[in-house]
């Protein structure tokens, strides 16, 4: 969400988020977005991947009505990717000003610009640590998976189906999820739980779906996978 | 005397005739022999007389003894031989005569007994004939027919008559067929031809005979060898009489003859072995396959077919003990046991046969069961699943279901039940029952109980999700204020107080809920029976949940419990009265172990294996209700306790007529030897209602209130429980409800390539006296610290053989002062400290280099603490006159720990010895002689255990020799975790020549005590001196497993390195490692100085 975009040719209002996404909020992540958002404090979002970090952040520029500009930063992007360009620091402290060097302007953001940033820990996380120097210019606000309750509610209305189903995945999901650490490096997350329940409601046996949207993508460990297969098929 | 014979018209012919007859043998005989005959065969009618003295005429041409002989046994014979006999009993004589004299006079004295004893005619006439056929080849094979004929004839079945006389045919016609090979042959086969027909039929004749046959074979000089098959005609028949039934005694010897591919020698000592070894087989049905099976492998290979025959026992027992009997499944297929075993060993016996095509190494290996292959398939075939094979699996299946972080280990094998048909006592295998201790889940190592794996799996998936379950749910976890509650609503206030009070005794630490438990239970009247409910009511009470909880486990669930329940002791059907129950009739079982029993089947299937005794069925249909509640949803432990107190309430007043608390009864050992729950036997405790016996666990649920938490206590509580008497058990004590089945310490058996065998466990072969003046030269130990069994790589079979190779690992001792030669450790120490000061000194400072330096930093990282000016200047200025700058801009801290754990593993095979000759010594001060490379090894252990100490990398030297599989000798030198010191210097210099290197073997052990450090980078350091070469152990093939252990090793990320001081290494090295793997020191004396080089440079 920027006053001026990043690339002033780029038509701002297209990056309004026009739909309200579906989001159910958890703690009190909400009224912490908001009141940074009010007080120009730059946030982080930490947490697990998909579990709901980027609708949280669709969600929140609909709420404040902002366009919404993403960056993705896959394993491939480096700091220099964007320090080189875009020198970060400066913008995340009370100068919010963006040095572009090689066109030599200087960007000032305007006061309902918001630099969020999602970070998952634990994921990349020797390799591509971030540093301190950054963490600590940011308010972070702790994802994790929602809570059971919350989680059924997400998946029966994402992907349509009945609530006990939705119940059952959720249930996956938290057997799985003990999982992490001893043979996953990340449990489940509830958006291939929501892909599982989609693939259930559009006709696929529940057991082949979850094999395919839980077993396979979390893991190519065959016993892993083999002991995922059980657990999917004890709940279900 | 009318005679019929006598013609009328011709007397005084025919009394001419015999007076010739009688004047002509006179004149060749003594006449009073004749006369004699003639007086004798006076009542015979005179033209028989004729012929007898005529034939005697003729026999007198060829030999006069013969027919003295012949005229002595004539009168006798008179009676026996038809007219008809006469002429070719003596025309054959008349042959044999011809030959022989002697030959003929022992026909004539002999034979006659064939008469005697063989009454039919046609027998004895072709019993005459085929001597008389022998007798134109040779006399004595024609006697030994006829001497041997009256017995083999008496063997042979006597009906039908005509049948009889072609099995005689036959044998005769079989040892003509010798005769033309060698009439030695021919006449032994006569000679034992009726041992034989003792023990088996004639149809086996033909076998036997033709495989005698067989047995000649050229020896070294070109000439036939008749030794092997003339022993064989000698023993065979005792031999195979020692099989049974009699029927394989046939089929052995077919097998026999099949393995032509052997030589006569084997095959004799294979006749001789292979009824040891069948008869070592219990079951006859077993027998039968087994050779049925070896004789249709023979077609194939031969040497495979003799070692399934020899290894068939073995097999056998081996596929027992993992297919025991039958469960429910197997009743569901309708095939009895015996279809099965054979359907499955044939299973097994297949996949060999599909090897052996493959590779006959490799089939040759499977058969003799040294494979892994072999033992897979027998696992397979066995329809058995091996905790091996899934115990990751379950273990993340136990922590998914949990949350909890588990290790899963197998529970120590008790003894095999091996045999078919295990009675009572071998339905429960009470030391098989899955457990939980601490945050250790112990199951059974192998699982057969159903006829697939997949069934098996389901098996192990239940038993780990039913403990897991006692995890998730908290079995038997009961908190201070229900138990509190619980109390005083049972037992009273005054208890309760007490209670109370023991949770606030400062000797019960918190948590251990489990001697308040104890404290609860003391003041229960039959606390062994309310400990009993309670299992079941929380085994019922766990189920539920599970059911509940994971739906899907409920059809694995229904499978298991019909199974256990199938192996649940059957309460007497038969319709007793409350009365007649209580009087002691019906089952084994008191009434009340039968309510629990019931109860018990109730609460896993909601059925029972036997209809329940109708007297029973009101209490049942009561306690159920009670039990009820603990299958709500929202059930505790401490539910399940109520309603088993209260059930044992209940039980006890209807059983003891309204009594709130028993008398304690005596109990009586009588009963308790008498337990019909098994042999694991069963405390009487007392308080209990008519001596109560404790349950056995049910399968599945594995044993339950097993002491949970990190609680040490339980070993101990349980064997003091152990050493009680029975009778003194007054409390209940909840850690040792199954008495036998104890479990084994924290350490369950390694999962580990090298599995640690007992110490007692007796080892083939006596290597140790192998070799005469090795004795002498073993290094005295300190005591060895055990023996470890590994498999070893056959390239020919590209398969393990498992379990080839013993280690024994032993501590290196300190030469006693007196042994000759060797320098006592304190003077090595201090010799090699003189001599080596200056380079000690040195690569001290050396390796106090290799410390890492943890303030060092690293220039131009991708990402660090602090900018690198330097670099950013560049990019700068890169930036300014348009190139790409670098994005390497910080700089960063080195925060690398050094961690690293070094095994020194050094050659002291038999080599080591020599003496380097060539140049006089220079380094070594003082000495006289060259020096030898184990001392040159010595020196430079010495310099390197010096060094390390400056870096402080945890260090472990090992040395190794051996003699055979049986022996490899491993000594330990350092432990990584004995300091460096005196103790460790005479160690050192301990080290000896000692005999072969089996290096692969010695690879793996040290590769094992590795992988126990913990340390970022484990490096195996080989010192060896030449190729590997043990007993059976050179060449490619050692080559082969050489190389495989250090792939191990690498594959289990220790790092190895090989420093060999072989000139000629190089070839072999090559073969064994990547070129920066090994260095070849082709001048032995550099190695001290070289060494901690080599060391320095693999460890950075």
């Amino acid at each position: 969400m920027s006053s001026r975009p990043f690339a002033p040719e780029a038509d701002i209002a297209q990056y309004l988020v026009q739909q309200a996404p579906y989001y159910v909020p958890v703690h009190q992540e909400v009224e912490l977005f908001e009141t940074a958002y009010a007080n120009q404090l730059p946030v982080m979002l930490k947490g697990p991947t998909g579990c709901g970090k980027s609708r949280f952040v669709q969600y929140m520029a609909h709420r404040l009505k902002r366009p919404l500009i993403t960056v993705a930063c896959h394993e491939d992007v480096t700091a220099s990717d964007l320090v080189g360009r875009y020198l970060l620091h400066p913008l995340t402290d009370a100068r919010r000003i963006l040095p572009i060097e090689k066109k030599a302007e200087l960007l000032e953001a305007g006061k309902e610009f918001m630099l969020v940033i999602s970070y998952n820990p634990g994921y990349q996380s020797v390799v591509k640590e971030l540093k301190q120097s950054t963490k600590q210019r940011f308010i972070a606000v702790d994802f994790d998976y929602p809570p059971p309750d919350v989680e059924a509610r997400i998946i029966q209305h994402e992907s349509g189906v009945s609530a006990e189903t939705a119940a059952a995945l959720v249930k996956i999901g938290e057997k799985v999820r003990h999982l992490k650490q001893h043979g996953l490096e990340e449990g489940v997350s509830t958006r291939l739980l929501v892909y599982a329940g989609a693939l259930i409601q559009r006709g696929i046996p529940p057991h082949s779906a979850c094999e395919a949207a839980i077993a396979r993508p979390l893991t190519d460990d065959l016993e892993i996978q083999r002991s995922i297969r059980e657990l999917v098929s004890a709940v279900l | 005397m009318n005679d019929p014979h006598q013609s009328p018209s011709a007397p005084d012919s025919v009394e001419l005739r015999l007076r010739q007859l009688a004047d002509a043998l006179s004149e060749q005989l003594d006449s009073d022999d004749v006369r004699e005959t003639l007086r004798q065969l006076q009542p015979v009618p005179a033209s028989l007389r004729v012929m007898i003295l005529g034939l005697g005429l003729l026999l007198a041409e060829r030999s006069v003894k013969a027919t003295a002989e012949y005229l002595r046994q004539a009168p006798l014979l008179v009676n026996r031989l038809g007219e008809e006999e006469w002429g070719p009993w003596v025309g054959a004589g008349l042959k044999i005569a011809a030959r022989s004299a002697v030959a003929s006079v022992r026909y004539f004295r002999e034979s006659p007994q064939l008469f005697a004893e063989i009454e039919a005619v046609d027998l004895r006439r072709l019993v005459i004939a085929c001597a008389d056929q022998f007798a134109e080849g040779d006399t004595g094979l024609a006697m030994e027919l006829v001497r041997q004929a009256p017995a083999v004839i008496r063997l042979l079945p006597s009906e039908p008559p005509a049948a009889r006389v072609e099995l005689v045919q036959r044998w005769a016609e079989l040892g003509g067929r010798l005769a033309l090979q060698d009439s030695i042959l021919a006449s032994e086969y006569f000679k034992q031809s009726a041992p034989f027909l003792l023990h088996l039929p004639a149809s086996a004749l033909q076998v036997w005979a033709e495989l005698g046959g067989t047995l000649v074979q050229p020896n070294q000089l070109g000439k036939p060898d008749y030794l092997p098959a003339l022993e064989y005609f000698r023993v065979s028949p005792e031999w195979l009489g020692a099989v049974a039934p009699s029927e394989l005694r046939s089929d052995l010897l077919t097998l026999v003859r099949a393995l032509t591919d052997e030589t006569p020698d084997r095959r004799v000592a294979l006749l001789k072995q292979a009824p040891q070894w069948l008869q070592a087989i219990p079951s006859a049905s077993q027998r039968q396959w087994l050779l049925e099976r070896v004789r249709s492998l023979a077609v194939e290979s031969p040497s495979a077919a003799v070692a399934l025959l020899s290894k068939g026992g073995e097999l056998i027992r081996r596929f027992l003990s993992r297919a025991p009997q039958a469960g429910p499944v197997r009743t569901h297929r309708d095939e009895t046991g015996e279809q099965e075993w054979r359907r499955r060993l044939d299973e097994w016996v297949l996949n060999g046969r599909q090897l052996l095509r493959r590779s006959p190494g490799a089939g040759l290996a499977y058969f003799r069961l040294e494979s892994s292959a072999a033992e897979q398939s027998l696992d397979h075939a066995a329809g058995g699943l091996s905790l091996r094979q899934v115990a990751r699996t379950l273990m993340l299946f136990a922590e998914g279901l949990s949350g909890y972080s588990l290790t899963i280990k197998p529970i120590e094998r008790g003894p095999v039940q091996a045999g078919p048909s295990a009675g009572a006592e071998g339905r429960s295998l009470p030391d098989q029952l899955p457990y939980l201790e601490g945050r250790t889940l112990f199951l059974p190592p192998f699982v057969s109980e159903f006829g697939s794996p997949d069934e098996n799996f389901r098996y192990y998936k239940v038993m780990t999700a039913h403990q897991a379950a006692q995890l998730e749910f908290g079995a038997f976890e009961v908190g201070r204020a229900p138990l509190i509650e619980l109390a005083r609503t049972l037992f009273g206030e005054e208890h309760a107080a007490r209670l109370a009070s023991a949770f606030d005794d400062p000797s019960i630490t918190a948590g251990t809920t489990d001697q308040a438990l104890e404290r609860f239970f003391s003041a229960s009247a039959a606390p062994a029976l309310t400990n009993d409910l309670w299992k079941i009511a929380e085994g019922a009470r766990i189920d539920a949940a599970l059911r509940r909880a994971y739906p899907g486990l409920r059809g694995d669930l229904d499978l298991v419990a019909g199974y256990t329940l199938f192996l649940r002791p059957m309460i007497d059907p038969v319709e007793l009265t409350l009365e007649a129950i209580e009087a002691g009739r019906g089952s084994g079982l008191s009434t009340v172990e039968q309510v629990v029993e019931l109860l018990l089947q109730l609460s896993m299937a909601g059925r029972t294996n036997a209809p329940i005794p109708p007297a029973l069925e009101p209490l049942l249909i009561e306690l159920g209700g009670l039990l009820q509640r603990v299958q709500q949803p929202d059930a505790t432990a401490a539910d399940s306790l109520r309603a088993a107190c209260e059930c044992c309430l209940f039980l006890t007043r209807r059983l003891t007529g309204g009594m709130e608390r028993f008398d304690p009864p005596t109990p009586t050992s009588a009963q308790a030897s008498t337990n019909p729950l098994g042999q694991a036997g069963a405390t009487i405790s007392q308080g209990e209602p008519g001596d109560y016996r404790v349950l056995t666990d049910p399968q599945y649920r594995g044993r339950q209130g097993a002491q949970r938490g990190p609680s040490a206590a339980v070993p101990l509580g349980r064997s003091a429980a152990q050493q009680q008497p029975p009778s003194a058990s007054t409390s209940l004590n909840r850690t040792a409800p199954h008495q036998s089945d104890q479990p084994p310490g924290g350490e369950g058996a390694s999962l580990v390539t090298g599995e640690s065998l007992p110490d007692a466990s007796p080892t083939t072969g006596t290597p140790a006296s192998a070799g005469m003046g090795t004795v002498d030269r073993m290094p005295r130990l300190e005591g060895g610290t055990g023996i470890f069994a590994y498999p070893e790589w056959d390239e020919s079979i590209q398969d393990y053989r498992q379990g080839w190779c013993t280690v024994r690992e032993q501590t290196m001792a300190a030469p006693t002062k007196a042994a000759g030669g060797a320098d006592s450790g304190a003077v090595f120490i201090e010799r090699m400290r003189t001599t080596y000061r200056g380079q000690l000194l040195l690569l001290r400072k050396m390796f106090e280099r290799l410390r890492p330096d943890r303030f060092k930093k690293l220039k131009r990282q991708e990402a660090g603490e602090e900018i690198d000016l330097d670099a950013v200047i560049e990019a700068v200025i890169d930036r300014r006159v348009g190139r790409t700058p670098s994005s390497k801009l910080y700089i960063q801290r080195d925060r690398r720990d050094r961690d690293v754990a070094v095994a020194l593993l050094v050659d002291v095979s038999g080599s080591t010895g020599q003496r380097l000759l060539g140049r006089p010594s220079d380094h070594v001060g003082g000495q006289e002689s060259a020096p030898s490379i184990i001392q040159v090894e010595q020196e430079s252990v010495f310099l390197l255990a010096e060094a390390v100490q400056a870096v402080g990398d945890a260090l472990a030297v090992y040395a190794y020799s051996g003699n055979g599989r049986d022996r490899v000798d491993f000594y330990l030198v350092k432990e990584f975790d004995e300091p460096y010191g005196p103790r460790i210097g005479e160690r050192i210099s301990a080290m000896t020549a000692l005999v072969q290197n089996r290096d692969g073997t010695a690879i793996r052990h040290a590769t094992r005590k590795l992988l126990r450090q913990e340390a970022k980078t484990r490096l195996l350091l080989w010192l060896s001196d030449g190729r590997p070469f043990d007993r059976d152990y050179e060449g490619v093939h050692a080559l082969a497993d050489t190389r495989r252990a250090i792939v191990e090793a690498q594959r289990a990320r220790v790092r190895t390195f090989c420093i060999t001081v072989d000139r000629w290494g190089e070839e072999y090295q090559a073969a064994l490692f990547a070129p920066n793997q090994y260095t070849v020191i082709d001048d032995v004396r550099q190695l001290p100085e070289r060494l901690p080089r080599i060391y320095q440079r693999v460890t950075t």
